[in-house]
């Protein structure tokens, strides 16, 4: 009867579900690119997807919903800017592993990349996620400034980058089950690396910068490098 | 992670640090919970200087138990805690001025004023429609249960004095148990005393003693709701953790006997239902938290705020005040015997709360109807008519 009256610090319990979602990202990704480039049975890696996807919707609503009480309880003395920045961030984790669903989804409609003629450039691209969403889960755990300076420009890069792909596949004379696949996969990828950005950005930015990283407006030390407004 | 909207994110602060504060505010709370004390036995002392005249005069009017239910409903309106005026009732008791006879329908009229803290509390929806329903509908049905306990259990009160003899064998039962009010002395008590004692001499050597009276009044009343205020406020911060721990237990597991434990030892814990109730407001609003499942946290939270009553019958004089104060709890802890074990019963509440907040939903002026007239109106013109 009295476990439930333990002592809590709930904004540290959110941040840890938050780095837990992020984990789960990275399986999740996984799967999915297991899946659609044919290293994993498609129906076994979708029940495994599925079943970490519903979890990460769950712990978005468990989030929202211990931020609701949290705020209620502590009433005056809540600290409202780190609870709506955790509800932005719940949201963007939560859409990349929509996005981490929607690539399986290709690989179920019968997409596979397996013998593609472009596979070592998809293949590099499919590292290079995989890479940063282990990184970025290292960064916000630790809240590494440094890290997220240095990761955020580079996902920029990177955006850039699918979107030069995406226009050259949806502007292609090749067939439609050559090119549309590829232009949703790097669709996907920009969508997964924007997402990862916006919660980076998190860590460095005030809240009502969060999703919108300007270096010259990162919350930093003043003998960082970089400019502040102050 | 950040602390503003101005600054980047912040990591909580350590475990040393929290320790500290904690053991600082229970520290505060202990501290307050002895002006607390001091507070009620200056009300009894302020009480016993007016002599029996007075106080005859002014209690006269309450002898009507419908006039002490208004009475009790009034005074917790205005000062917008029934911890105030169960205190106050229980000094008055224990300056054996007022008769438990009395004094029982005014704690019941205490726990039925006490719910116009959550009832204002979901005016904060009022332009939010379905938020509103549902927030209305989650303060009114405390409302409800409390209108309907009273209902049946002050009849019974006045024609076999029920809750009066239960509290009366249950004060007989632990008094050689517990510290309780007498005329005997305790440790606590001696320590309660002496600051009373020496505002009496201070009195005596600027030859004030005329006023005497009027002074121990305003200074126990001004202490009982200060360091009430005081408590709960220091309490709330060194429970908000606890608290948060438990209204997410509630959200998970539903409700249930475990669901009033909680609402139980939230409010022991704060000395205040309203906090615990109020809380429930904007969560019911919010549509996570049903009203079914908020129902028990709000009956526990009647019982938990009765430790108040308890708590300063510890100062009193007479053996009376922990009668009245075993009273409070008798009133709470049958109205939910009675009330919340049947299906049928419990529905009650419910029901008269949806449909409350249903039609105040549809027409707003009904709101202020419904507040004014429940918690102004009807016990101002009954205390008028008696």
């Amino acid at each position: 009867m009295f476990s439930i009256f333990r002592d809590t610090n709930q904004l540290a319990t959110v941040e840890q579900q938050i780095t837990e979602m992020l984990a789960s990202c990275q399986d999740t990704f996984r799967l999915a690119t297991s899946a659609l480039f044919g290293e994993e049975d498609v129906t076994v890696a979708g029940d495994q997807l599925d079943e970490a996807d519903k979890d990460l919707n769950r712990t978005e609503r468990a989030i929202r919903r211990e931020l609701l009480v949290h705020g209620t309880v502590r009433g005056a003395e809540v600290d409202l800017g780190l609870m709506l920045a955790y509800m932005s961030i719940a949201k963007d984790i939560e859409r990349i592993g929509d996005y981490c669903k929607n690539i399986w989804n290709l690989a179920q409609m019968g997409v596979s990349f397996k013998d593609a003629d472009d596979l070592e450039e998809m293949t590099r691209h499919r590292q290079r996620v995989a890479s940063l969403l282990e990184r970025a889960l290292q960064a916000f755990s630790e809240q590494d400034g440094d890290a997220v300076h240095e990761m955020i420009p580079a996902i920029r890069e990177d955006l850039q980058h699918y979107d030069a792909h995406i226009i050259q596949f949806v502007g292609s004379d090749l067939p439609g089950r050559y090119s549309a696949p590829r232009a949703l996969w790097y669709r996907y990828l920009k969508r997964i690396s924007a997402h990862l950005s916006n919660t980076l950005s998190s860590v460095v930015m005030p809240l009502d910068r969060l999703d919108f990283y300007k270096p010259s407006k990162a919350v930093v030390e003043p003998d960082d490098g970089y400019e502040t407004d102050e | 992670m950040g602390d503003s909207g101005s600054q980047a994110p912040d990591r909580a602060p350590t475990d040393a640090a929290q320790r500290t504060e904690t053991s600082l505010r229970l520290g505060l709370a202990l501290l307050f919970l002895y002006l607390f004390l001091v507070g009620v036995k200056s009300l009894e002392e302020g009480i016993s200087s007016f002599g029996s005249d007075f106080v005859d005069r002014v209690f006269s009017s309450v002898s009507n138990p419908i006039a002490g239910l208004a009475a009790g409903v009034l005074a917790t309106v205005l000062v917008q805690s029934s911890s105030v005026t169960t205190a106050t009732i229980v000094g008055l008791v224990g300056s054996g001025l007022l008769p438990v006879e009395s004094a029982v329908p005014m704690v019941m009229g205490a726990n039925i004023g006490t719910t116009v803290t959550n009832t204002l509390a979901s005016l904060g929806h009022v332009r939010q429609g379905p938020y509103f329903e549902r927030a209305f509908a989650a303060a009114t049905m405390h409302d409800y249960f409390n209108l309907i306990a009273v209902a049946i259990l002050l009849p019974l009160e006045v024609a076999f004095g029920l809750v009066s003899r239960i509290a009366t064998w249950m004060a007989d039962a632990v008094g050689d148990i517990l510290p309780r009010g007498g005329t005997g002395s305790s440790p606590i008590k001696d320590a309660i005393s002496a600051p009373v004692s020496w505002v009496e001499d201070t009195i005596a050597s600027l030859g004030w003693e005329a006023s005497s009276g009027a002074i121990f009044l305003t200074l126990g009343l001004a202490l009982i709701f200060a360091a009430l205020w005081m408590i709960t406020r220091q309490m709330k911060r060194v429970m908000s953790g606890r608290m948060e721990s438990a209204i997410n237990s509630i959200l998970g597991k539903g409700a249930g006997i475990g669901a009033l434990f909680a609402g139980l030892l939230m409010t022991v814990a704060v000395q205040s239902s309203s906090i615990t109730t109020s809380i429930l407001v904007p969560l019911v609003a919010a549509g996570v938290l049903t009203l079914q499942n908020a129902f028990p946290v709000t009956l526990g939270a009647n019982i938990g705020t009765t430790i108040t009553a308890l708590l300063a019958s510890l100062a009193a004089d007479s053996p009376d005040a922990l009668v009245i104060a075993l009273a409070h709890v008798t009133f709470n802890v049958l109205g939910i015997l009675i009330i919340y074990p049947w299906p049928r019963i419990r529905a009650i509440p419910l029901f008269l709360a949806e449909k409350t907040a249903a039609a105040a939903t549809r027409r707003k002026s009904l709101v202020a109807g419904y507040v004014v007239g429940l918690f102004v109106l009807s016990p101002l013109a009954i205390l008028l008519i008696s």
